[in-house]
């Protein structure tokens, strides 16, 4: 009914975007009804990736564990931050910084690595988004391990609004499934793309305060704090985590971009949904 | 009431060299003369003609053999069928569940055991996890893998893996399937089996589209054929006046 809602309301539309907008719709319906098959493939990836390891899908958390650890010595020590202070920021900056820039990394490969079965049979394709963007969400579960021994041991004050962390990590999930439909329809096209995005996600992660904190940059005033999407993901999520509440400000910009990614992103999926098969 | 139709289908594959296939060497190619190269680009973009100009309307009954050479478009008007290409000319409609077996161990995972493949392929189909554990007694009697379906699947042969690959395949009836040449499977023993199986399915489809080289398959399971030839439909028919053609194209 939607379906027919919306085409009808359209009638400046070329009939060639009604029928892509039509199928695109249902393409979005199938495959959350498939949400078992996304939901089992997603937990496949992970068990294939650490079959017959002994401690399986929680050296995911040791690694980034590690990572932390060393990156938060140092850097303490390098910055002059008192390490109860500047290791749960990193933690909880890493921990969601790595759930953003995976989604966009493996955007990459998504359909590309789907061929076997788009060639085969058919299959709703944004399945394959949620597949990523669920897998994502386990590792982002098994790394929040991390977070939460480091919380033990420092205790940061935290309070009500670190619950304010959920609707965050909602919105980075959204906006992550938007951004990974566009990624991937023109990584499939495109194959020297996933390389660029690569490249151009470790120089946002150095530009982003992940590792540093945004007062060390000119007190917070720069460009690159104060016009970046990323930074504004990073907050709503990272903030609750160290008992800090999110500005309201934060939580417009956030719930604006969210919506200004899933709308060219729908109708980007709807013009080349069906070409994508073709491009594997 | 399961039914395809087909309305002046052209299906058309683009062929991007490293060149072309590649962002940068778009943009970079576009500098100098900006929107005007990548024009001229994507009108030199080549492409491949799969199919040209197909109507075809199928509906309950219809068992239709597609025959032709190799590169005939019998595949790719398999897919098309199955609704995998969603053609760029044309219109198409299906109506009904669809199953094209063209690849029967789509999405089995060597490392999970027997047991774990059933149910991991079962929810591929379409099933709960509790139905397909439903399909596990029903293809332990037919597999007559016994123990095995609790070892990884590879440790088993190629016989034993196809054998499961088919039993799952086949434990779901389609209104609509869609076949590229008769699926069997295993040994002597087994490959009776399987005939009756795969039979009972075939025939309790609504829509049957296979494409084989076999005159026997087609001749054992169609009602009508299609003779292609490089992308056209040459002659849709009666099965015998089809054969004839194709005896006659391929002589």
């Amino acid at each position: 009914m939607q379906a027919t809602a919306l085409t009808d309301s359209g009638p400046t539309l070329p009939p060639g975007w009604r029928r892509h907008i039509h199928l695109a719709m249902q393409d979005v319906g199938e495959s959350l009804k498939l949400w078992r098959l996304w939901m089992l493939m997603a937990t496949n990836d992970i068990a294939q990736r650490y079959r017959r390891s002994l401690i399986g899908p929680f050296w995911l958390t040791l690694s980034t564990g590690i990572m932390i650890l060393a990156l938060g010595l140092v850097y303490s020590y390098l910055f002059k931050i008192p390490v109860h202070e500047y290791l749960p920021y990193l933690a909880a900056g890493q921990v969601v910084w790595t759930l953003m820039s995976s989604i966009l990394l493996e955007a990459g490969s998504a359909f590309v690595a789907a061929e076997g079965y788009l060639k085969q049979v058919r299959i709703p394709k944004l399945a394959f988004i949620l597949q990523l963007v669920t897998r994502n969400l386990i590792i982002l579960l098994h790394n929040m391990v991390i977070y939460i021994i480091v919380w033990l041991i420092y205790q940061p004050p935290l309070g009500w609004q670190t619950l304010l962390f959920i609707p965050g990590l909602i919105l980075i999930l959204v906006a992550g499934t938007a951004a990974a439909t566009m990624l991937s329809v023109i990584c499939a096209r495109f194959r020297d793309m996933p390389q660029i995005v690569i490249s151009l996600l470790q120089v946002v992660y150095f530009l982003t305060p992940v590792m540093w904190r945004s007062n060390q940059l000119n007190e917070g005033n720069h460009a690159i704090i104060k016009y970046n999407p990323f930074l504004v993901f990073l907050d709503i999520a990272r903030g609750p985590l160290l008992g800090e509440m999110p500005s309201a400000e934060t939580w417009v910009i956030a719930v604006g971009l969210t919506v200004l990614t899933c709308i060219p992103a729908f109708f980007f999926f709807a013009r080349f949904r069906a070409r994508i098969t073709y491009w594997l | 009431m399961a039914s395809i139709n087909l309305q002046a289908v052209s299906v058309e594959f683009p062929i991007y060299d490293a060149r072309t296939r590649s962002l940068k060497n778009r943009i970079i190619g576009a500098g100098a003369q900006a929107l005007r190269r990548i024009e001229q680009a994507s009108r030199n973009e080549v492409v491949v003609r799969a199919l040209s100009d197909i109507t075809l309307s199928l509906k309950d009954g219809d068992r239709i053999g597609l025959v032709g050479r190799n590169g005939a478009g019998k595949t790719t008007l398999l897919r098309v069928l199955s609704g995998i290409y969603e053609p760029p000319i044309g219109t198409i409609d299906i109506q009904g569940s669809v199953s094209s077996m063209t690849d029967i161990t789509m999405g089995m995972d060597s490392d999970a055991t027997g047991y774990d493949n059933i149910v991991m392929r079962g929810i591929f189909l379409g099933m709960s996890r509790a139905e397909a554990r439903g399909k596990i007694p029903e293809i332990e009697e037919f597999t007559e893998l016994g123990e095995h379906l609790s070892l990884p699947i590879r440790t088993y042969s190629t016989g034993m893996m196809l054998r499961l690959a088919f039993a799952i395949s086949t434990c779901i009836q389609p209104e609509i399937l869609i076949m590229d040449e008769m699926i069997n499977a295993g040994d002597a023993h087994f490959m009776d089996k399987a005939k009756q199986r795969a039979n009972n399915l075939v025939k309790s489809a609504r829509i049957l589209a296979i494409a084989s080289h076999s005159a026997d398959t087609i001749r054992g399971f169609c009602n009508k054929a299609l003779l292609l030839h490089n992308g056209k439909v040459l002659n849709y028919g009666t099965v015998d006046e089809i054969m004839r053609d194709y005896n006659a194209l391929a002589a």
